[in-house]
């Protein structure tokens, strides 16, 4: 057999090792992208249930007062501005924690994609060194069986 | 009725999740990196072993050495792999290790044999050549001067070490050769053998054995010792025992050298018994023995052990004293039977073989061939041409068992090589055929079967067949066909016979009244058809039967059997039968009264009339043994036991009538001797008184 077989088989492996490496890193890339796709909803998620805690909160003040009129008591009225300012530090504190669980899940997720484009760095690195073992191991085979 | 106000569902926007990431790129890469190095690997390791191989192949085939036999260092060639080189680099040291060896080894064994004893001379001259060789030697010359060094000193060590083995050898070979002279003078008696001069002489070297055994123990052993005492002791012993032998020889004679012959090999034996211990010595014995030391104190002081061994040597010498006799009488029994022969006389068969062997030198068939057909040298005609001639009278004269030699010589086997190598000559043929019959017929023309097989009287009667025909120009042919392997006897047998199966041809053409006669015939027949033919077949079978069987009708055998092939009458001659007749009577004088009285009628047996021969069966040699029987073929009893006719009578007959004929020829030898007759008238009268007192006395 001529010993060059060897340097031609090594080179084919190494080239298909990092070909699978590029395609190993393509697909962890893509679930990055899906990560950052899911933070970016999270966060949507967090403005929308913000929106509706504000608004939820309105519709209370303006049926409170709705109420207040139809009961002939004055805006400074002390039972209703106790039960409004009670009302108004609940929907804070909701909207707060609302928006802390959101975007701490977002912020995850962000996170998690960070982590798929790693592996996928690794994955075209990993493949790289195997395709380098596969070449030295065909050139090792080559020297030891050509002329020296 | 107031407004009902819209409430709306709470639902959200909320991540979609994420797909898992596939893992087969990755698998697909191992896999396919693990089939290519499997591949790549089998496929290394077999190049590998095809290197390896090739590799130890080619070195197996390295030449090393020149066209003059000098060893070149060569390297491995560089289209060698590093695998190739790893493989045989080292086969390629160990093979220039050993043919440097070789030449320094053979180098180093011719200088030790150009320098023998001289090992100073031969590490000059060793160094000297291993410093042209060692720089030759290339990458091997450091190996070279160690191995150069290392057999060097073991030559030159060898060299001194038989420098001095040598002055020792020489030494001791000096001092054993002196000690074995001496000893050898002892042996041959060559020394004076008086007492006091062996006391001083056996002393002398028994002190010689002690000092080689102190001076060279490494060459004299105590067991070398040992012997050697043990042959002085017997040499010494032996002196007076070859002076009485010698004494013997030379003192006693008789004129009788059968008597001499005796009387010598009693008296040694007489010694010999001594030295075993079984003494019949007598005084007057010793008083003459004494003289040459062989006296009662030799015998009581020889250790036993050599006195066996003196007494072994005086059987040799008188076993040897014996052959010598009985070649000496063999010669003279030959010599006497051919004076027999010469004058006409019989002698029997053993006698002619010994005249033939002794006097003639005949071993073989061949030699009697040539010794009978062509003469020798003191011969003016050859013998078959000289009816005077000894040979030729020895086998006409004589009508009993002829000598094995010339019996072969008319062998069946022998005849058709004689007949081959004269390309198929009939007077050849011819020649043989009278020869045999003028041996096979008596003065009335009987045939004698002469102790001839069936199958030579057989063939010779063929051979007489074909000479008297036509077809003795075409003997050659048809002599082919008894040789030749393929000829079918069987088919051409059933040809030559046509429509008639072989018993009818039996029954039609021979008048045959035996079993025995049938046989023979139906025995024959078959291949004498297939070769001559009906016409001639039925004359060789016809005349065959008249020579194998006395058809006239034997007087002595059973009437049933009286055609027989061991009839008296075809197997002795007158004279003979005269002796058979005597011997018959003799036997049948042994039969006893009651015998007589029962089986024959109170009658005389007589033979031919109510006693005959019953026909013999496994018969060894020419003569059968005869079981004599009554009418109805049933045995006569003597004693208990068959009354037979021995064979051994008629042998004996025979010999006794030899012996006759030699005295009468000793007689007439020793008159000759004598010289002319002179009449002594005293002495004749003397002896006739004496002859008369010796029958007075026997009466």
């Amino acid at each position: 057999m001529d010993p060059s077989f060897f340097l031609f088989m090594g080179a084919v492996n190494a080239m298909g090792q990092m070909s699978a490496g590029r395609a190993q890193a393509d697909l962890y890339n893509r679930q990055a992208q899906q990560y950052e796709f899911d933070a970016d909803m999270q966060r949507l998620r967090g403005l929308q249930e913000g929106n509706a805690l504000a608004e939820k909160f309105s519709a209370y003040q303006r049926t409170a007062n709705v109420q207040r009129a139809k009961l002939n008591r004055s805006t400074n009225d002390r039972s209703f501005g106790a039960m409004m300012k009670k009302a108004r530090t609940s929907q804070d504190e909701e909207q707060a924690r609302s928006l802390l669980q959101n975007l701490a899940s977002a912020q995850q997720s962000r996170g998690r994609a960070d982590i798929s484009r790693m592996e996928g760095r690794v994955a075209q690195q990993t493949a790289f060194l195997n395709g380098i073992n596969s070449l030295s191991s065909g050139f090792y085979q080559y020297s030891t069986l050509s002329p020296s | 009725m107031a407004i009902q106000v819209y409430r709306k569902e709470q639902n959200f926007n909320a991540p979609i999740g994420v797909a898992g990431v596939s893992q087969a790129p990755t698998r697909l890469a191992n896999a396919f990196s693990k089939v290519s190095e499997n591949i790549t690997g089998m496929v290394y390791d077999r190049t590998v072993e095809d290197q390896k191989q090739e590799a130890r192949e080619d070195v197996a085939n390295f030449t090393m050495r020149d066209e003059n036999g000098e060893l070149v260092v060569k390297s491995l060639p560089d289209s060698y792999s590093r695998i190739q080189k790893g493989v045989a680099q080292p086969i390629l040291d160990r093979m220039y290790a050993q043919q440097l060896e070789v030449d320094i080894k053979a180098k180093g064994a011719e200088l030790v044999r150009a320098h023998p004893n001289d090992p100073e001379g031969f590490l000059e001259a060793f160094n000297g050549w291993a410093e042209g060789y060692g720089p030759s030697s290339g990458q091997y010359a450091p190996a070279v001067d160690i191995a150069v060094q290392s057999y060097g000193l073991q030559y030159a060590n060898a060299l001194y070490v038989d420098k001095a083995n040598l002055e020792d050898t020489l030494a001791f070979n000096n001092a054993s050769q002196l000690l074995s002279d001496n000893v050898k003078d002892i042996e041959s008696s060559a020394l004076d053998y008086s007492p006091q001069f062996n006391v001083a002489w056996l002393t002398k070297s028994l002190e010689q054995v002690d000092e080689l055994l102190i001076n060279y123990p490494s060459r004299f052993s105590s067991t070398n010792a040992d012997t050697f005492k043990k042959r002085i002791f017997k040499a010494f012993a032996k002196v007076p025992v070859n002076g009485v032998v010698n004494q013997l020889a030379n003192t006693i004679f008789s004129s009788n050298p059968e008597q001499q012959s005796k009387m010598l090999e009693a008296s040694i034996n007489k010694i010999s018994l001594a030295l075993r211990g079984v003494n019949t010595l007598t005084e007057d014995d010793y008083n003459l023995l004494s003289a040459f030391g062989f006296t009662k104190e030799y015998l009581a002081n020889t250790p036993q052990v050599i006195k066996s061994d003196l007494a072994s040597e005086l059987t040799n010498i008188s076993n040897t004293l014996s052959e010598n006799y009985n070649l000496e009488l063999k010669q003279t029994n030959a010599a006497m039977s051919l004076d027999i022969i010469n004058s006409n006389g019989v002698v029997s068969t053993d006698k002619a073989s010994n005249v033939l062997e002794t006097i003639y030198e005949i071993e073989t068939v061949e030699d009697f061939m040539s010794k009978f057909f062509t003469g020798g040298p003191d011969d003016s005609i050859a013998p078959v041409d000289d009816v005077n001639h000894p040979l030729y009278k020895m086998i006409t004269n004589n009508k009993q068992a002829l000598p094995k030699v010339v019996r072969d010589m008319f062998s069946k086997s022998n005849q058709l090589e004689i007949i081959a190598n004269s390309n198929f000559d009939s007077k050849q043929v011819n020649q043989f055929v009278r020869l045999f019959n003028r041996i096979t017929r008596d003065r009335t023309n009987q045939f004698m079967s002469r102790g001839f097989s069936d199958e030579t009287i057989t063939f010779m009667t063929e051979l007489e067949a074909l000479s008297k025909t036509a077809q003795a120009t075409n003997i050659g042919t048809v002599l082919s066909k008894i040789t030749n392997p393929e000829f079918d006897i069987k088919a051409m047998s059933k040809f030559a016979l046509a429509d008639e199966t072989l018993p009818q041809y039996i029954g039609d053409n021979f008048n045959i009244k035996t079993p025995q006669e049938f046989n023979f015939v139906n025995k024959v027949a078959p291949q004498l058809l297939a070769v001559y033919g009906k016409d001639l077949a039925t004359d060789i079978i016809e005349q065959t039967l008249n020579r194998r069987f006395y058809r006239k009708g034997s007087k002595y055998m059973v009437p049933e059997f009286a055609v027989s092939q061991f009839a008296p009458e075809s197997l002795y001659s007158g004279d003979d039968l005269e002796f058979f007749d005597f011997t018959i009577e003799t036997a049948l004088s042994r039969i006893g009264t009651d015998t007589k009285q029962t089986r024959f009628n109170r009658q005389e047996p007589v033979m031919g009339k109510n006693v005959f021969l019953m026909e013999p069966r496994n018969v060894y040699g020419p003569y059968p043994d005869y079981i004599v029987v009554d009418e109805d073929n049933v045995p006569i009893l003597t004693n208990g036991e068959m009354l037979t006719i021995p064979r051994a009578g008629m042998i004996k007959y025979h010999q006794d009538l030899g012996k006759l004929r030699e005295k009468e020829m000793m007689d007439f030898r020793t008159k000759a001797d004598q010289g002319p007759y002179q009449p002594d008238t005293a002495s004749r009268l003397s002896k006739q008184i004496e002859d008369i007192k010796k029958a007075n006395e026997n009466r």
